[in-house]
């Protein structure tokens, strides 16, 4: 290994930290639970807004749990000019599914060619849709479990569709399948990363 | 910080190191503050796994050699000391890091 490749991989390792708490894994993995309950019990369109809730208090989760124990750093300009971009892809990446989302949507409400094939397709469009999204945040930030989350989700939607199980269970797999790995993460990151009190004053 | 010059051999390079980074502890907080803009002594601390005695008297090292400059604030009343290291501090990294290659390589 040469110079060089090591001090990128630190450089990475410092970075990729940030994302290897498991806070958004364990808060997705919560709403799909939950939106698995609120279909159960009749009530979709509530459940329906618990991502959003999901994505909302990821910031707050991440001020409270991991920046305490991770420390400030501001990375070499390179990295944060990245990190400015990656923004504005994600800006640009929830447009496009929010787009997707109500293309899917609109199918349900008229009898035109394209509208009855997706409807045919059952819920497998709305899979694809969730996993162009898992994949394109993995790709976005560099990590790995994002695709593998895709592959996931788009295997759940088709046997869901080939075998007739209903949404909820679906939503019930993938729910519990993102809070366990979210859970074993944030164990993971709270055990290589302990809260330290706070740094003492001394006169470096 | 080393030149080579004809007729120096990299034995000497090495012997002459600056052995202000060589210190292995030393060697790896440079490496870290190397490959980012700044940092605050928790990160450090994180980062490195040194306890904090070592990792103050290393950062007081540094310091007095002008490779860092570490700036204290408080961040809602929480006193927070941000390190960096300063542009000799990156040149002296560079010049160490050649010279280590020089000697090591096959």
């Amino acid at each position: 290994m040469n110079t060089e490749s090591g001090l990128k991989s630190l450089e990475r390792e410092s970075y990729m930290a940030y994302y290897r708490d498991g806070i958004l894994d364990l808060l997705v993995g919560l709403a799909l639970l939950g939106m698995s309950a609120f279909i159960i019990f009749g009530d979709p369109g509530t459940g329906a807004i618990l991502p959003v809730a999901a994505i909302l208090l990821h910031p707050g989760l991440k001020k409270y749990i991991t920046q305490p124990r991770l420390g400030y750093v501001k990375f070499a300009p390179q990295r944060e000019a990245q990190m400015k971009a990656n923004l504005s892809r994600l800006i640009i990446l929830f447009t496009v599914t929010a787009v997707l989302g109500a293309v899917v949507f609109f199918a349900y409400s008229g009898h035109a060619d394209w509208q009855l094939w997706i409807r045919d397709l059952g819920l497998i469009p709305l899979g694809v849709v969730l996993a162009v999204t898992a994949a394109a945040l993995g790709i976005l930030y560099g990590v790995n479990r994002g695709l593998v989350y895709a592959l996931i989700i788009l295997v759940v939607f088709i046997l869901g569709h080939v075998l007739h199980i209903h949404i909820s269970m679906q939503l019930l797999f993938l729910g519990a399948l993102l809070t366990i790995t979210g859970v074993v993460l944030l164990l993971r990151f709270v055990r290589r990363y302990p809260r330290l009190t706070q740094e003492p004053v001394h006169d470096a | 910080m080393t030149h080579k010059k004809p007729g120096d051999n990299d034995a000497q390079l090495v012997i002459d190191v600056d052995r202000v980074i060589h210190e292995p502890d030393r060697l790896a907080l440079v490496a870290h503050l190397y490959v980012i803009a700044e940092a605050d002594f928790i990160y450090l601390e994180q980062e490195t796994k040194l306890t904090r005695g070592n990792l103050s008297s290393h950062l007081r090292k540094l310091e007095e050699v002008g490779y860092i400059t570490v700036q204290k604030e408080f961040v809602e009343r929480i006193p927070r000391t941000i390190v960096a290291l300063t542009d000799g501090g990156r040149q002296a990294f560079d010049s160490y890091r050649q010279t280590m290659l020089r000697f090591l390589r096959d």
